[in-house]
């Protein structure tokens, strides 16, 4: 009866430690529910034993066989504590990479669902009541000219908006796109140098890496036209050591000595880098422009 | 001039506009529609009735509406269109001005004009028209010929290193001399010459001593 009772923990065990193999697989509620199981089944077993009964040289060597089976258990037991606490460190790693990475995705969708929403709606909107407003009688003389230039002004904006927040393209078209976006930004006053961007492996580098490659760099050269009053940009990609360098670099006025005001366009520069695993140097040795280099890891570091 | 027009945009206040844009301007037939499969019907209705249409003007982003749609944005109604009747002019008319959308309607869809919505887009769109059927060549709104033409350069390591070896105070023989050494494809002194004009040009420098300020400016020396 014993025994059988006693096979019956080792069956508990067992499951218990297959339990703690699929916890791997399982998320981590899971694994709490088997830690109580096992702490459970652990107190059965030490009170099973302690009340075991006593005498004779055949019970003697049951003890023993018992005392054999128990240690066994132990071993089992302990074996089963380390695989769970690795695998609970790793399913926590795992689900914590995969909540930043769906937070990046989530982020990008919400900005190009409404960047499309202004498109759509707005912008085309404006665009029909400007020509309303230039058709018709409903304004006369030069206040006509007037409405027509405010509405016209809105319009641009919206499209900006829209232009600014665009979905991108991450499959084998990205590095065509990206230097459309950066040669968009050169003009009479302005050169637009690149460097080296056929010679990064784009295809093996995952989407949102290059949604946010894409977006960092569209915000410095919103910066650089804007500010900078740069006559010669130079983006340059390089890929060392499995990491993806960026080193944007223009001869603007630069930044007013080495403090660096993190106003919205570079702390959303510094976000996105540190949700992708990557982060920023600012270089100041050259006295004069704006520098700053891009890092992050080419490949996913988790498995 | 083109004789029979179709206009296919999805708001009606802007169809409206079109439409009495060119009829004020061209004497055309012209027909309109809201969506783009019905457009590919008309299309291929007048094909077959003998009267084909010449010219398409169409919107490049469409809402969604309640009809199930087999094409749903312009640039598959233009591929569609390019397919079917090739000899047919096809302008895009869209708010959208992102220049990667732009240049790939050129590049991949092979579309005939594009026109920005905009204050000058009337404009614009008479004079795309009347490009289109006399040159028979692309046409795009003025703001936006930079997409086409490609502003930006490239540099590459040489560049670098020639920059490097000027600042180094050597000459051009000097440098061709160390080019050579290191195996590089363009050594001698002519293509060293032409490397150093493009860099200035791209530089923007009036002279080599400007390009190597700007270029210490810029932290690449």
């Amino acid at each position: 009866m014993h025994i059988s009772s006693k096979k019956h923990h080792v069956c508990k065990l067992l499951q218990v430690y297959t339990g703690y193999v699929n916890a791997f697989f399982l998320p981590v509620i899971m694994i709490r529910k088997t830690y109580i199981l096992a702490a459970v089944t652990l107190l059965f077993f030490s009170t099973g034993c302690s009340q075991a009964p006593e005498g004779g040289t055949q019970t003697r060597q049951r003890h023993e066989v018992l005392l054999e089976m128990s240690k066994d258990y132990n071993k089992v037991l302990l074996l089963g504590l380390v695989a769970s606490i690795t695998a609970s460190f790793v399913l926590f790693y795992k689900l914590s990479q995969k909540h930043k990475k769906e937070k990046v995705l989530e982020a990008y969708t919400a900005e190009t669902r409404i960047s499309r929403k202004v498109h759509d709606e707005i912008a085309n909107e404006i665009y029909s009541t400007i020509l309303f407003v230039a058709s018709e009688e409903v304004v006369s003389g030069t206040k006509k000219d007037k409405l027509i230039s405010q509405l016209d002004d809105i319009y641009l904006r919206t499209r900006n908006i829209s232009r600014e927040n665009h979905d991108i393209d991450t499959g084998f078209r990205f590095p065509i796109q990206l230097k459309l976006m950066l040669g968009c930004y050169a003009g009479d006053s302005i050169n637009v140098l690149i460097k080296g961007l056929e010679k990064v492996e784009w295809d093996k580098i995952t989407a949102s890496k290059k949604i946010a490659t894409y977006r960092v760099l569209q915000e410095l050269m919103v910066n650089m036209a804007k500010h900078s009053h740069a006559t010669v940009v130079l983006v340059d990609f390089k890929e060392e050591k499995k990491k993806i360098n960026i080193t944007y670099s223009d001869n603007g006025t630069g930044t007013a000595g080495e403090k660096i005001i993190f106003k919205n366009g570079l702390q959303n520069v510094e976000n996105r880098m540190v949700a992708i695993g990557g982060s920023l140097i600012f270089d100041f040795s050259a006295g004069r422009g704006f520098h700053l280099t891009l890092i992050y890891p080419a490949n996913t570091i988790y498995v | 001039m083109f004789s029979k027009i179709l206009i296919v945009e999805d708001i009606d206040s802007i169809s409206l506009g079109v439409t009495t844009l060119l009829h004020a301007n061209f004497n055309a037939s012209i027909h309109s529609s809201k969506y783009c499969d019905e457009a590919l019907l008309k299309l291929k209705k007048a094909y077959n009735e003998n009267d084909p249409f010449d010219l398409v003007v169409t919107d490049l982003s469409f809402q969604d509406s309640n009809r199930e749609t087999k094409i749903s944005t312009g640039e598959d109604l233009i591929y569609q269109i390019k397919k079917e009747q090739p000899f047919i002019r096809v302008i895009a008319y869209s708010v959208d001005d992102k220049p990667f959308r732009i240049k790939s309607l050129f590049d991949t869809y092979r579309v005939d004009g594009f026109v920005a919505k905009g204050r000058e887009s009337v404009t614009e769109l008479i004079e795309a028209v009347n490009h289109i059927y006399n040159t028979g060549e692309k046409y795009i709104s003025p703001h936006l010929t930079y997409i086409l033409k490609d502003f930006s350069h490239r540099i590459d390591e040489d560049d670098i290193e020639l920059l490097v070896c000027l600042s180094k105070g050597m000459t051009q023989a000097e440098i061709s001399d160390t080019f050579r050494n290191q195996l590089k494809k363009t050594s001698s002194t002519s293509s060293i010459e032409k490397r150093l004009n493009k860099l200035k040009m791209n530089f923007k420098a009036h002279n080599t001593i400007h390009l190597i300020s700007i270029a210490k400016d810029m932290g690449l020396i």
